[in-house]
């Protein structure tokens, strides 16, 4: 053979497989031979020639061949693959023309699922997808965190912090600053609740927004603290509260008693760079101190808390922007020795950042339960497809027989179950657009304007119909091939016995059905034995019957002197109220979700290892405010009118401080002191009360510090007054703006509904997972009933031989039910494990319920197993009332 | 009347019908009849060579060389033939009629 022959069947080997089994030796010859006669004078053009065309050759040949091309008759061109698709479509949709009954049952099926699993992406998409209008590019974007080494709180940046960070060499273009404030806006005298953002000049360059009118701020507006004292505003607030006046820019705007020049508007729909919270004015970071109040301009700056959000600059990621990041801030010292505790960058998410870890855990809980409904309705779907491809054998079969490729079949039929599923997907959209609606509706108690907007947009529908395309694919194609599967004749043949896989199919079906069921009731029955105890949950406190009102006289430009004789008065005039039970305030209201912390320095004890490990928990309050709570001493004294501002400083504890500080011994009388920006203030304990729940109703003991409220002196404080009815919390608020009309009015809250707000999550998983366990435990028991009575028809013929043979009824009707719960005990402690495991998921929103609850495990292993059992029941009866005659005659 | 045959598969029937011969006799017959306009080569020969024989139009018979297989033409493939003549003789009458030839 000569060289160019043996190169000739290496290329070979690339083409199709039984052309060279069949015929290669052969090939090579002619090849052989053609280069022979075309190249005998040593020329190099005609070998290139043959080269060229032996080469063309093979790769039309094999193309014809994949193509399926004869090579024989001149047979009408075939159709391409596009054309086939087209033709598929066609008859998938006149397959449900002429079953319409079982399209519509699967659509919808089908639509409960995706919807289920849409409303969560929806939600997900609204809080961390979905940039707020106005943020541009947000992939860019990073925001900047700082770490408490304990992981107990969430730190804000200082402005040194800030500032330096921002001059250092950080791996970005844009590095930008933002508090947010709650403040009051007057216009015409009459004052308004406004949330606005306290942001360093570059903000609005940062996230990328546009001005609507008017300007942003200049650089040099955020650095010298009270001189600029300008503003921007909503495009919102433009429209609602100027009418959209085009000559605003250049007025003024008295915010928290101050006036600021308004120098721009946004651009429509910009409502801050978090989504959720409307924001309507921003000013610059050097105007901190006037809204809040500040007596002294540079110490009020200094103490001021920040959150960064900054644009990453061009080729760079989140990982060299941390690296940057720590370099950075291992060369920062802060003021007083305080440590550097370290700043993570994360990409950017429109939620605020302080709940991005809490929204990861439900929503990550909420997705396993949605997935599993769509499981089941998939499941439901397949059983349904499965008996039709069995109702449709003798089709396939004799589609088989003419001459049908199986790849061809199995193609058809999956488009089949695609386009059933694309109908259910786009029909789920429809849903979640109606169940989002239901969501976004729900409305907070509390005084900050928000919009939840999680209406399906794009994202939902792209995400829809992908989970419906692949849930379409994967449960789809195991009916095609088991319908498609070999044996013509006996699908030809009128009633064949069924295939052992199929009924091994529909096992598989009855397991995952069951385990599916099991694992969302096990989640929606803890969730709901959880809610349950919520009520009854001993918080430590009294809720019922009062009322919070959320003041704040910053918001007034009062001076602390001011604030503490308007409390004084509220609180003293008040509780003399007909009606008004009792009346406190705190400033940082329990089971709010919110919190505030000092840090102990304890006298005989060594300087603490590491930060953050002796962080407690600090409030401060007026001396009625435990009374008013109904939170009891169990030792030591109440505050008293004798400790004042000039007196030594006193604090009431809780249990779980004294006995962590001072185990063994009563804490009344020691002393400690707490870390400050200056000297550490002392402090001596004069009682002990009893521990409540101080973040969550769910919340795990945490050391508590009350102080009193004319010791440390602050001037937003939310009222709270045990009153016999909401009349008279009415009456309250009229008092309020009648001893200070310039602040806006504060509207009652029921604290129990303020508690509400922190159960949120709790409140929204338990809704869905009882939604989703209702439904999933409808479709299993059809599902089952179906898979069930469809596998005794199927063995109608064994069933006529074992009663034929002498079977006795009873007997035929155990092995049935016998049969379907075999398989439903292996669902069960699959789907029980399951559930165990997501236990930990959604431990957080358990208030105390063990995740392994055995009432709730126990209860929904007998509720399922009875439902299994009235599903195994009915076809058992049925098929031992079979006579055999018929069931064998039916062959 | 059976269906009609693609050009090539005519072609080598034609040429068997002559004579039996292998199959690199019939590629150089095939180009040397098409005027070398187009160039047969082994790849397509053989695939269709295949074809034809797994449809019973050509006979294969083995020889003395492994790798000359000699092919002869069925009775079948002498009745496709004959068939794809006809159907080729009526539309050359058609164009007669048509005046198309002369």
């Amino acid at each position: 053979m000569s060289p160019a022959a043996r190169w000739y069947e290496r290329i070979l080997r690339l083409g199709p497989r039984s052309l060279r089994r069949d015929f290669g030796d052969d090939m090579v010859a002619a090849f052989d031979a053609m280069l022979a006669d075309e190249c005998a004078s040593g020329n190099p053009l005609p070998r290139l020639r043959v080269w060229s065309r032996v080469l063309t050759d093979l790769l039309v040949s094999s193309l014809n061949s994949i193509r399926g091309q004869s090579p024989v008759y001149r047979i009408p061109r075939k159709r391409t693959p596009m054309e086939s698709r087209f033709q598929d479509i066609r008859f998938a949709l006149r397959t449900m023309r002429r079953q319409p009954l079982f399209a519509v049952v699967a659509i919808a099926t089908i639509a409960i699922g995706i919807s289920a699993t849409a409303t969560i992406f929806s939600i997900a998409n609204g809080l961390l997808l979905r940039a707020p209008t106005g943020v541009r590019e947000s992939s860019e974007l990073v925001s900047i965190h700082r770490v408490a080494q304990d992981e107990t709180g969430f730190h804000s940046f200082g402005l040194p912090a800030f500032r330096h960070l921002a001059s250092a060499d950080n791996g970005l273009t844009n590095m930008a600053a933002y508090d947010s404030f709650g403040g009051s806006l007057v216009i015409d005298s009459t004052p308004y609740r406004v949330a606005g953002s306290i942001v360093s000049a570059n903000y609005f360059e940062t996230v990328g927004v546009r001005a609507g009118l008017g300007r942003f701020f200049y650089p040099e507006e955020d650095t010298v603290p009270g001189r600029d004292l300008v503003a921007v505003i909503s495009d919102r607030m433009w429209h609602e509260r100027y009418r959209g006046d085009p000559d605003i820019i250049g007025s003024e705007l008295v915010l928290n008693g101050r006036g600021f020049v308004i120098i721009g508007v946004t651009e429509p729909e910009f409502i801050g760079h978090l989504a959720a919270f409307l924001n309507d004015v921003w000013v610059p970071l050097s105007a901190q101190g006037l809204i809040r109040g500040a007596t002294n301009l540079s110490e009020e700056e200094a103490s001021v808390g920040l959150e960064i959000v900054a644009r990453l600059a061009p080729g760079s990621n989140v990982e060299l922007a941390q690296d940057a990041i720590d370099r950075a801030g291992s060369a920062f010292h802060e003021p007083r020795d305080e440590k550097w505790f370290g700043a993570d960058v994360y990409a950017y998410a429109p939620i605020v950042p302080i709940a991005r870890q809490g929204l990861n855990l439900f929503l990550a809980a909420m997705f396993v339960v949605a997935g599993v409904l769509l499981t089941i309705t998939a499941v439901n779907v397949a059983n349904m497809m499965l008996s039709r491809a069995a109702a449709r054998s003798r089709e396939i079969g004799v589609r088989l027989a003419l001459g049908a490729t199986r790849g061809r079949l199995v193609t058809q039929l999956l488009t089949e179950s695609v386009i059933l599923f694309l109908c259910g997907g786009v029909l789920g959209t429809l849903i979640t657009v109606w169940t989002t609606g239901l969501l976004g509706s729900l409305a907070l108690p509390i005084p900050i304007p928000m919009d939840l907007h999680f209406a399906p947009d794009f994202r939902v529908l792209a995400f829809a119909l992908t989970m419906a395309a692949t849930t379409g694919i994967a449960f789809g194609l195991s009916p095609a091939l088991h319908a498609t599967r070999g044996d013509l004749t006996g699908a030809l043949k009128e009633n064949g016995t069924p295939p052992r896989r199929r009924q091994r199919l529909r096992s598989v079906l009855v397991v995952t059905q069951v385990a599916g069921s099991a694992l969302l009731l096990v989640v929606a029955g803890l969730l709901i034995r959880s809610a349950g105890r919520v009520t009854s949950l001993d918080l430590g406190l009294d809720t019922n019957d009062v009322h919070a009102f959320m003041l704040d006289t910053r918001e007034a430009n009062r001076s602390p002197d001011e604030s503490r004789q308007f409390y004084g008065t509220l609180l003293n005039d008040a509780a003399s109220f007909s009606g008004v039970d009792s009346i406190g305030a705190i400033d940082v209201p329990p089971l709010t979700g919110s919190n505030q912390q000092s840090t102990v320095i304890l006298p005989d004890m060594p300087p603490e290892p590491e930060v953050g490990l002796r962080k407690v928990e600090f409030a401060q309050v007026s001396p009625s405010y435990l009374a008013t709570m109904r939170i009891p001493l169990v030792a030591g004294r109440q505050f008293s009118d004798a400790d004042t501002a000039d007196t030594p400083k006193v604090v009431i504890v809780n249990e779980h401080l004294a006995n962590t500080f001072w185990p063994g011994e009563s804490a009344v009388g020691k002393r400690f002191a707490f870390r400050a920006a200056n000297d550490p203030i002392d402090l001596e304990i004069v009682g002990v009360a009893r521990d409540s729940k101080i973040r969550t109703p769910g919340d795990q003991a945490r050391p508590l510090v009350y102080g009193h409220w004319e010791q440390f002196g602050g001037r937003g404080y939310t009222v709270v007054a045990r009153v016999e009815s909401p009349s008279v919390a009415l009456m309250i608020r009229d008092y309020v703006s009648e001893i200070d009309p310039v602040l806006p009015p504060a509207q009652p809250i029921e604290y129990a509904e303020l508690v509400g707000l922190s159960l949120l999550p709790a409140k929204i998983a338990t809704i869905l997972a009882t939604v989703f366990g209702a439904a999933g435990l409808l479709l299993v028991a059809l599902g089952l009933y179906g898979l069930l009575a469809y596998s005794v028809a199927q063995r109608s013929h064994e069933i006529g031989v074992r009663m034929a043979l002498g079977a006795h009824q009873s007997s035929v009707r155990s092995m049935i039910v016998g049969d379907g719960l075999r398989l439903t005990v292996v669902g069960l402690g699959i789907g029980l494990l399951a559930a165990a495991g997501l236990g930990q998921l959604i431990r957080w929103m358990l208030f105390g319920l063990s995740p392994f609850d055995p009432v709730t495990f126990i209860s929904i292993a007998v509720l399922l197993l009875t439902i299994a059992g009235l599903a195994c029941w009915l076809p058992a009866r049925r098929a031992a009332a079979t006579n055999p005659v018929n069931a064998l005659r039916a062959e | 009347m059976s269906q009609p045959l693609r050009p090539l598969v005519f072609q080598i029937l034609l040429i068997l019908n002559e004579e039996e011969t292998h199959g690199y006799g019939i590629m150089k017959a095939v180009n040397e009849r098409t005027g070398r306009k187009t160039i047969l080569g082994p790849a397509t020969l053989y695939r269709t060579l295949g074809q034809m024989r797994d449809q019973g139009l050509i006979d294969e018979t083995p020889t003395d060389d492994e790798r000359r297989r000699v092919y002869t033409l069925s009775e079948e493939g002498r009745r496709m033939a004959r068939d794809e003549a006809e159907r080729m003789a009526m539309l050359v009458e058609r164009a007669r009629a048509g005046r198309l030839l002369g």
